[in-house]
């Protein structure tokens, strides 16, 4: 999955495994392999990408692996808006039809529930 | 409005108003009397409009009065002997400066302009060293990605001091354009469980 994300904007394609070997270097993501974060039984998680919403209710406790921003990272990640790619769609689409209900259950958000907490 | 929702209210007042004040303050001294005036306003209860108004202003006057200067300086540069010449050269050159630093200032305005968070009041101020780091940084030549970052530094500064540290600041004022985009495509792909995380599936 990785290597199928474009980096536009650069002086010559590179592979992304260089880049983010780069982001290591300058202290922007976490240690190189993959890292999980916890959580437990019965946690209820707003997820999101972009403008699609879930809520993910642990049946069990549960790791996600992925690649962690650092707090400079996280910092500086927050200064800049992101944009919507079909890439980080599938990502996160996928992710959440990888659980099975004996995991967790998948919830959508209503629209009301999106005013309320100010999604929209 | 009930009692709650009035204390709420002068939070969001006091909260903002320090906002601007702050980014007022990143104008320098001249802008000292502005950032009094701000205050004045906001006890006046003009609020987020007239204050962006008047930095906004002031960021005009102060553009239009630099170009006149630069103009000026150019005109004597041609006459002006060879010593003077370098002199002149330097103002010139500083004058740049401060336009690109005002530039800055200008987008963190518009992007304080844009908030609807709702900000803490508090007697925090913006650390004099990271002021000067990110004057360092905003007069400097900038491609437009690294302005964007500033700008929104400077704007989350001023609504939360310490809230960018000076090594993100720093990094922000240095890191290499392919750096810059590596971070944004990874990013742009990264869900939020609730904090950014590339997901590997």
């Amino acid at each position: 999955m990785k290597e199928k994300i474009v980096v536009t904007g650069i002086d010559k394609p590179r592979p992304y495994s260089h880049l983010l070997g780069l982001l290591d270097d300058a202290g922007l993501v976490a240690n190189m392999s993959n890292i999980a974060k916890p959580y437990f039984c019965d946690d209820k998680v707003l997820t999101s990408y972009g403008n699609e919403y879930a809520i993910v209710h642990f049946k069990k406790d549960y790791k996600i692996n992925g690649l962690l921003l650092t707090e400079i990272g996280s910092k500086i990640g927050s200064l800049y808006s992101p944009r919507e790619t079909d890439l980080g769609k599938t990502i996160y689409r996928d992710w959440l039809l990888s659980f099975d209900e004996d995991t967790a259950l998948i919830r959508d958000i209503s629209e009301q529930e999106k005013k309320e907490k100010k999604l929209v | 409005m009930c009692d709650e929702e009035n204390k709420r209210a002068l939070v969001d007042v006091s909260g903002m108003k320090k906002a601007v004040v702050r980014l007022a303050k990143s104008l320098g001294e001249n802008a000292i009397s502005l950032s009094d005036n701000l205050t004045d306003k906001y006890a006046d209860n003009h609020l987020k409009l007239t204050s962006h108004k008047a930095i906004g202003e002031f960021l005009i006057q102060k553009a239009k009065s630099l170009a006149k200067i630069e103009k000026k300086l150019r005109q004597n540069y041609i006459d002006a002997p060879d010593v003077e010449r370098i002199r002149i050269r330097r103002d010139i050159q500083e004058i740049e400066k401060e336009v690109r630093q005002f530039k800055i200032i200008g987008k963190a305005k518009d992007e304080l302009e844009s908030c609807n968070e709702t900000l803490t009041d508090d007697d925090k101020e913006i650390s004099p060293h990271w002021m000067d780091k990110f004057n360092e940084l905003a007069k400097a030549h900038n491609e437009d990605w690294r302005e964007e970052l500033l700008a929104k530094a400077l704007a989350s500064e001023a609504k939360k001091p310490g809230s960018i540290g000076p090594r993100a600041l720093w990094l922000i004022g240095t890191m290499e354009e392919n750096l810059f985009h590596a971070f944004a495509a990874l990013i742009d792909v990264c869900s939020d469980i609730p904090r950014r995380i590339f997901l590997s599936i």
